[in-house]
């Protein structure tokens, strides 16, 4: 524990990623600290998506290595799954289902026991009080982005896998997804962010530039 | 009404089943387009083949099985792929539950949504086509028993054509060769007791093969499901 850079946070060693027969990127040595978050930016197709389904473990990567909390994480370990959330491109929402049952399905399985007021609170934090009947095909693409603020506003998990959070989101948006990325930093959790717009945060950002990786 | 918690083997197959039920619910169009090809098919028989009650009598069980076939494929490819599509499918593969149980948990809603509606419709093909009381009892149990293989068979297709173009006629592909045994030991329920033999050992393999499907059926669908997501 005590030799060595800090442990604790998520690290990768020599990571390389391919999409089909292109590698992406290449020996990516990359290492977030807890409280601290990664902005991962980088032109289409640099592999930022990529790279953060890799660490959730959705994607195998070609070669090395992911660790963390000082030990190489295996995608199939439960305890990852308990500590890690993911939000990718598609939030994972059903069309015929509304906002709130959305909500208490994606926590329950996310393994939270939530009432109904809980629920209900967390909507009017985003901002979807008044749509939180309506069946989800009839929202706005903001007000979508909008319910996977309020499963990461639920979320304890502490590490934090966001890819493209601010597509779509208005002005007050971001700002509440500032806010919500702030107190889990304050919490000591960390995140890894794929965003080409960025985000008004207290805590400046580790940058990871994957355009600059390539070759 | 508030969702399971998907903590442990059967918090999460709660939790899926649960979950499938209602967005079955949601979209009963569906299911009712599976109960009216099934009644079609096998009332198209008598008007194509001959209306001669022997005949008929005959085939029936052959009938009803092969309806029960075709429209269980119906419902299949939609199975994984809308989860795929919204990214749900993703959240329940990164999902401290075990996936062995969502999946299993989404197959059960799946066969009882898709499945027991078949099974439930039997008597009135059985009457239709003029069999007496016990072969209908037969029929019914020969299909309580097999819709579920099917299912299983066919949620192990879905999963493994995950993401493939032209999934759901490659998957129709993949499930029926492998359906054909329980389409000829279904059937030969009925028929090998109309002839004096007795069902039993029809229903007994009909039962084996639904115990090994519970038991291969999880993990074999959970890893298709797992390499559609690499």
């Amino acid at each position: 524990m005590s030799a060595g850079p800090a442990p604790g946070g998520i690290e990768t060693r020599a990571l390389a990623c391919a999409a089909g027969y292109r590698t992406l990127f290449a020996s990516l040595d990359l290492q977030v600290p807890p409280s601290r978050w990664m902005m991962l930016v980088g032109p289409n197709g640099s592999g930022k998506s990529t790279l953060l389904r890799a660490i959730a473990g959705l994607a195998r990567p070609v070669a090395g290595e992911i660790r963390w909390r000082g030990a190489v994480r295996r995608a199939d370990d439960p305890r990852w799954r308990a500590d890690c959330l993911y939000q990718g491109h598609a939030a994972g929402w059903k069309d015929s289902l509304d906002a709130r049952e959305n909500l208490a399905l994606q926590g329950a399985l996310d393994g939270l026991e939530l009432d109904a007021r809980e629920i209900d609170a967390q909507l009017a934090r985003v901002g979807l009080e008044r749509q939180a009947r309506l069946p989800f095909v009839r929202l706005s693409a903001g007000q979508r982005r909008r319910l996977s603020l309020a499963r990461l506003s639920l979320s304890k998990r502490p590490v934090w896998l966001l890819d493209e959070p601010g597509t779509a989101l208005d002005a007050a948006g971001l700002q509440t997804l500032a806010a919500l990325l702030d107190t889990h930093l304050a919490g000591g959790g960390l995140a890894l962010v794929a965003t080409h717009q960025p985000l008004p945060c207290a805590r400046q950002p580790l940058m990871l530039n994957l355009g600059e990786q390539q070759r | 009404m508030k969702p399971a918690v998907a903590t442990g083997a059967f918090g999460a197959l709660w939790w899926a089943c649960q979950r499938d039920l209602r967005l079955a619910m949601r979209s009963r169009a569906e299911l009712a387009v599976i109960v009216v090809f099934f009644l079609l098919v096998t009332s198209l028989f008598p008007l194509a083949v001959s209306p001669d009650p022997v005949l008929l009598r005959a085939i029936a069980p052959g009938i009803a099985w092969v309806a029960a076939l075709l429209a269980s494929l119906l419902g299949l490819s939609r199975l994984f792929a809308a989860d795929h599509g919204d990214g749900t499918l993703e959240q329940m593969v990164l999902a401290p539950a075990p996936l062995q149980a969502l999946v299993a948990g989404k197959v059960l809603a799946h066969w009882l949504a898709t499945g027991v509606p078949l099974v439930l419709l039997a008597p009135v093909v059985g009457l239709q086509f003029g069999l007496d009381t016990d072969a209908i009892a037969v029929l019914v149990a020969s299909l309580a028993l097999g819709t579920p293989i099917l299912s299983w068979l066919g949620a192990i297709a879905a999963a493994l054509t995950l993401g493939a173009r032209g999934g759901s006629s490659l998957l129709a592909l993949l499930v029926l060769p492998l359906a054909v045994p329980v389409l000829i030991f279904g059937a030969g329920a009925v028929e090998s007791y109309g002839s004096g033999l007795g069902a039993d050992a029809h229903l007994s393999l009909l039962g084996a093969g639904l115990i090994v499907v519970w038991v291969f059926g999880p993990a074999a669908t959970a890893l298709a499901v797992r390499i559609a997501h690499e």
